[in-house]
Formats: structure tokens, sequence, C-alpha cells
């Protein structure tokens, strides 16, 4: 309807469903170690294998110590990823990172849970431990002491208030001479639709909405996978319109500064960016059953090119078109004109 | 949760590596190169830059106590270009001063000689003179050679895309300093933190427990820190291990673009065909990833691009095919999606020849051919709790 009324702006959709693994598909990549610490004053310090890099895996692994022992998050500090203090890391990669590291903690939170929970149930007669906001409860009853006078008496007498623990994924494999196996943990999946309004005059283009339905099972921090799912998305996008590497025939890169090489700016995003978040179980193999966020939204970007390109064929229907991302505003004004 | 980090971020108060207080003494350092893609070495004249005053020291592949490889899944990448350079960035050796404006100065002074040799930039050149990274891989399922005959529909093609600059926010960077009995202790801006253990311990040839790499955060990763922030961590504790000096490195931001790989590039052929009523019965896809001068990372990247080249449909009988091709660029390396979304944007391109061919939407392909439970992936994984279907049908 609207191409038929604009002779110069035609609108291109497109859909992106995806389906992505997680896991390293090497397969013995994939394991994990943390340390946690609780001090005689209560505070936690805690280390993983995971590098924190603008993803938000910090707070989820600050997240997993605030469920399991139920006092605050100002009790609980996520250190630096230290090679003396956890060994033999798997890099921060492949989407693995919170399930991998937060799986680790977890371990060790249940092994020091199971500590504190004898010493509960011996010196102040709690048979059913919970604690919330701090305080140590018996089933619904509120004993009345607190997560300190907990730590001080296992303090005083002897318990290990520090724990490591190994994570290492089940059930994958893979046999990379036959190229057959079991490699990921599980999948993630999810579809966008990109709307776009191409210049016909110009080549230049805009994304008016980008639609998206995610599978994140149960996610355990939305503000930062809907965070991880927007940045994505637009680095997709980005790497299919306006992102062009360029290196001459003697190999020198050309688009060498910020001044040749254009990433999205606050311009070129989207003017609108909907997450829905799909209604899934979650997978007993991702932390706290919230899937792994990191890459597979970026793939939702690639449906900018063909959005693109059904907007362009509105306009220039009879020519045929190469496919050579990214489709930059060069680009779609050559093809606009091909052939006329 | 707000994220942990918001408040401090958003006032400057987080800490990143050239943030780290800086230990008295600290030299700084700067990698230098020479500008050509593909050349014999000859001689480095370093004199000039030597003598300036600032300057305390120029190291290169001969001042490497242990292995000059900082390979990480095959051992063929050097630290510092010994005899040819393979690509336009590759480091020569690093300069080290007493600021990061006398290393630039200094710089400007050294000169090389080289003898130019041919420059390869393109996978499918690379390719068809056997320059390869690594043994050819392929994924099968089914029979595709048999598969093409059922096929109401055959489309071939070809497709390329170009590879992606991660652009992390904070560029490349490591500091070193000295504790006792030879130990070293590294703040370096990386997602691997062993990488960059181990691969010191090779090159300075001391055991990994004498090495502690301390990483607080990054300004973003995205894949571009995974496997290429290990040389110059491994630069500045040469560097500290040689002068018993604190040493820092941060790259400028054009040094850094310059230098580092990036998402790989891909070149592709496919071949698709459908039933009648739109079942994709066959794909066969060809991939020419242009890997860059070392191996890097590219035999994994490689391999995901084939686990994800059927995207999230289901087909019965798939031969997919890639070549790792060696080429005089930087070496490409992780970047969000792998190689992942290569192989994807493959079978979405085959998809939207199709449509277009036959004057329907493509969504009409997409939508008939997605996963359910039970479908097999074509390395033999099979689709369970599959949202395929939901998310397409709650995005509609």
């Amino acid at each position: 309807m609207f191409n038929e009324q604009n002779a110069h702006f035609k609108k291109g959709v497109a859909v992106q469903p995806i389906c992505f693994g997680i896991s390293f598909t090497n397969t013995m990549m994939n394991h994990a170690r943390a340390l946690v610490h609780i001090y005689q004053d209560g505070s936690v310090v805690v280390s993983t294998g995971a590098v924190e890099m603008g993803q938000g895996v910090n707070t989820k692994m600050l997240q997993v110590v605030v469920q399991k022992f139920g006092v605050g998050a100002e009790n609980v500090r996520i250190e630096s990823t230290n090679t003396l203090r956890i060994a033999n890391t798997s890099p921060t990669a492949a989407s693995a990172g919170a399930d991998l590291n937060g799986k680790a903690l977890e371990m060790a939170c249940v092994s020091l849970w199971e500590r504190l929970e004898n010493v509960a149930a011996e010196h102040f007669s709690i048979s059913n431990l919970k604690i919330q906001n701090g305080m140590l409860f018996d089933g619904f009853q509120n004993s009345g002491n607190n997560w300190l006078d907990l730590i001080q008496k296992a303090f005083q007498l002897r318990v290990n208030l520090s724990e490591h623990a190994h994570y290492a994924t089940p059930m994958i494999h893979f046999d990379k001479v036959i190229g057959k196996g079991h490699p990921f943990a599980y999948h993630v999946y999810g579809t966008a639709i990109l709307e776009v309004t191409v210049d016909c005059l110009r080549g230049t283009y805009h994304f008016d909405k980008v639609q998206i339905v995610h599978d994140l099972g149960k996610s355990m921090n939305t503000h930062i996978d809907n965070g991880q799912i927007e940045g994505a998305v637009v680095q997709g996008i980005g790497w299919m319109t306006l992102e062009e590497i360029i290196y001459n025939k003697e190999g020198k890169l050309i688009t060498n500064a910020l001044s040749t090489y254009k990433i999205p700016d606050i311009y070129s995003v989207p003017s609108e960016i909907n997450i829905k978040h799909l209604e899934s179980q979650g997978h007993e193999m991702a932390i706290q059953k919230s899937k792994a966020v990191g890459e597979p939204p970026l793939m939702y970007g690639l449906g900018a090119y063909f959005a693109i390109r059904n907007a362009v064929r509105a306009f220039n229907p009879d020519a045929e078109f190469e496919i050579d991302a990214p489709y930059t505003p060069e680009k779609v004004l050559m093809d606009l004109y091909k052939g006329r | 949760m707000i994220n942990i980090d918001a408040h401090n971020h958003v006032s400057g108060k987080s800490i990143y590596l050239d943030d780290i207080i800086e230990w008295k003494g600290t030299l700084y350092a700067l990698p230098f190169d020479v500008p050509v893609a593909h050349a014999k070495l000859g001689q480095i004249h370093m004199s000039g830059a030597l003598s300036m005053a600032g300057v305390i020291a120029i190291f290169t592949a001969k001042d490497i106590p242990g292995k000059n490889q900082i390979g990480g899944i095959i051992a063929d990448e050097p630290l510092f270009a010994e005899g040819e350079i393979h690509f336009w960035g590759q480091p020569i050796g690093i300069i080290v001063a007493t600021s990061e404006r006398i290393c630039r100065l200094a710089r400007e002074q050294i000169k090389i000689d080289f003898t130019a040799l041919p420059v390869i930039t393109d996978p499918r050149e690379a390719q068809a003179k056997n320059m390869l990274i690594c043994p050819p891989r392929n994924f099968q399922m089914g029979d595709v050679n048999s598969a093409w005959d059922d096929c109401e529909f055959v489309f071939e093609g070809e497709v390329n895309i170009n590879g992606q600059e991660h652009l992390y926010i904070e560029t490349q960077g490591a500091y070193a300093r000295m504790k006792e009995d030879g130990s070293i202790l590294i703040a370096s801006s990386t997602q691997g933190p062993t990488a960059v253990q181990r691969t010191i311990s090779n090159v300075l040839d001391i055991p990994m427990h004498k090495i502690e790499v301390d990483t607080v955060r990054l300004g973003g990763g995205f894949g571009g820190k995974e496997d290429q922030a290990t040389g110059w961590a491994v630069m500045v504790a040469l560097a500290a291990q040689k002068l018993q000096k604190p040493v820092k490195m941060v790259l400028h931001r054009m040094d850094d673009m310059r230098m580092t790989g990036k998402r790989h590039p891909y070149s592709a052929d496919f071949k698709i065909g459908l039933s009648s009523d739109l079942k994709i019965i066959a794909y066969e896809a060809t991939f020419y990833q242009n890997a860059g001068a070392a191996a890097d990372l590219s035999p994994a990247v490689l391999e995901r691009t084939l686990f994800h080249a059927t995207n999230a449909y289901f087909v019965q009988n798939v031969h997919v095919t890639a070549f790792s091709c060696k080429t005089n660029l930087p070496p490409n390396t992780a970047f969000r999606g792998f190689g992942g979304p290569q192989g994807k944007f493959v079978i979405e391109a085959a998809i939207t020849k199709v449509a277009e061919s036959l004057g329907i939407p493509a969504s009409d392909i997409q939508k008939r051919n997605l996963l359910q439970d039970g479908d097999e992936f074509s390395y033999g994984q099979i689709v369970d709790q599959c949202e395929a279907q939901n998310a397409w049908n709650s995005c509609e």
C-alpha cells in the first residue's frame, strides 16, 4: 500500500528466524570454576573465570549468590578474573560465560550452604534453614538470628567458609572426524521482523521498526538481557548496512578510522525496537534456566539486508541483483537504477 | 536487578586497563610495523630511534627467550615477524620509552628494508592456489546428489559477505610488572586470561605459576579480545622481564584497526532444491572463509559456519563444505556469532533467491521449513525443546 502510494520511498520487510547452538563446539572447553570466600564479618567475595566486558555477567554472578544465600547484594562482591584465584579458564566467549561460570558458582554456594545448614541446625535449632533479607528462618518462622550470627558461629566452630567448585557441561560430545555428535547443551531460538524505508532518490534508508520475539527461557535479568538483545541486533544491522571494511589490492586497510568506518549511531538505529520474551520453559543446562543471550540476537540483523533488498526490488522490479553484504547506501543507489 | 556497574560506568568511576594507578617507573611500549602486506624482511635500522632521549629499548624477534609463537589453535603466528611479513600491520617489534609520545616519535625514525612479494586478499584466489589454513571441513546428512531429482525447483547462486570491525570502545592493552623471583603480574584487557598466561609462559620460557593475569573488566570485547588480546600482553610481559620495570601498552585506535583481525569475510556458492509445496529437500553450500595470514581461531569459526549452515530450518539432505583460506590480511578472529552468522546469511540468501524467482514472499519458504522437535541437525544432534515455530507464530 505504502509502496503503491509513494514513488520515491519504498518500504521493505524481512522476517529473520534464528537458531543458535550454545556451547563451545570444542567440547573440552566447556568447563569453568568458581571460588567463594565468606569472611568472618559476613561479607562474601566471589571469583569466577568469567570476564566482565559490559555484558553484565558479574551482575548475573552476584544474583546467583544473593539468591542462594538470601543476603543483600551489598554483602557480595564480584572480584576480578585472576589466574591465581581461578586457574585454567576457558575464554569468556560462545555466549557461555554466565552458564558455565554460574553453574560452578552455584555448586560452590550449595556446598557452603550445606555447611551452614548444619551449623544452623546444631546451634540455632533451625531444621529448615531459609534466609531472607539476611534473617534466618526455620521454614516460615523468623528465628531472630541473622546471617552474621550464623557466619560468626560457623567461624568459631572452625567450619570452612571457603569453597572452590568446578563445573563441566554434561551430555555434550562431538566427533570431528565424522562430523556427528551432540555438541550443544541447548539451542536458542527467536524471530525478528524488520521494516525499512529506502529513499529511492538518495539510496539512503532508515529502519522504522524491528519486532523481536526471543527465547530467553526464564530470564534471570530482563534489563541485562534486553540490553544484550538491543545491542546485538543493532550490531548485526550495522554489519549488514553501514559497516564496510575495505582493503586495497596491496592489502592496506583503507577504512582505518572512525571517519571511514561507520558504525550505527543514535540516528541510524531503528526508530523502534520491540522485544517480546517468548514464554518458554528454559533449559536445565542454562544458569537458572536463563538461556544464553550474548550472540544469538546479532543474527536478527541479517534480515536488514533482505528488508532493504525487498524495498529496492519494489522500486526496480526487473533488474537482477547480486547478494553482497553490506548493503551500503552506495550499493543501494546503484541497484535502484541498475538497468535503467 | 540493575547492572551492578551501571552507576560507576555513567559516573566514570569504573576502572579499565588505562585507569589503573600507575606503578612507579612505568615505561610505555608501542608496536611498530612496515607498510606492506607481504614481503621479505631486510635490515631493521633502529639506531636513529634508539639514540632519542627517553627511548629505553627496542625489542624484536631475536630478543625472545622462549618460542616466538602465539598461535592458539595452530602454531603458525609469530609474536614478532621474523624473515617475512604476512599482513599489513604485522608487529615486527616494540619500542619502549619513558612516554607514549616519545614512542610515537621514535617509531617514525625506524627504517625497515623489505622486498615486496605478491599479495592475495581474495579467499577464492587463495583456495585455488591451495593456500589453506587447515584441511577443508564438511558436514553431510542424507544424500544431496540423489535428492536433486526429487526437487521441483533448484536454484544456485553466489554470495559475498564482508567482515566487521569489533570497535570495542576500549582498545587493546596490557600492563605488566615484575614481582619477586621472576614472577610477573599482567593486567590485560582480555576475554581469555588463561590464553594470555599460557602464551606468556611459552614466549618468555617461564612456568605458568609465575604468571598472574588479572582482568577487572573490558570496555567491550565482542570476540576481538578472545585470542587477539594475547599478543599485546605478551609484548609488555617481555619488556617488563627484560627491563625489570613496569611496562604498559594501550593501542591507539588506528593502530588497533590496522593491526588486529576482524569478523571473517566469506564468499560462498549455494544450491538449493525444493518440492512443489516449498519444502527444502536439499541444500549444498561451499564456503570460502577469508582467514587472513594465520590461523588464529579460524578453524573453529569455520566449523561453526557449518553447524549453523541451515539456520532454523530442517533440511533432510545437506552437504556443506568450508575452506579456511590463507590471505595477506590480518588474521581474522572471533566476532559475536563466530562464523554462525555467515552460515545463516547464505541459506537466507538462497531462500531469497528462490522466493524472488517464484514471485512469492521469502517468509512462505522460511515458515514452511522451520525446525521442530525430533528433527535432526546435519551434525547429528536431535532437536528438542524447539521454540522456532512458537517464536515465529508469536512474532507474526
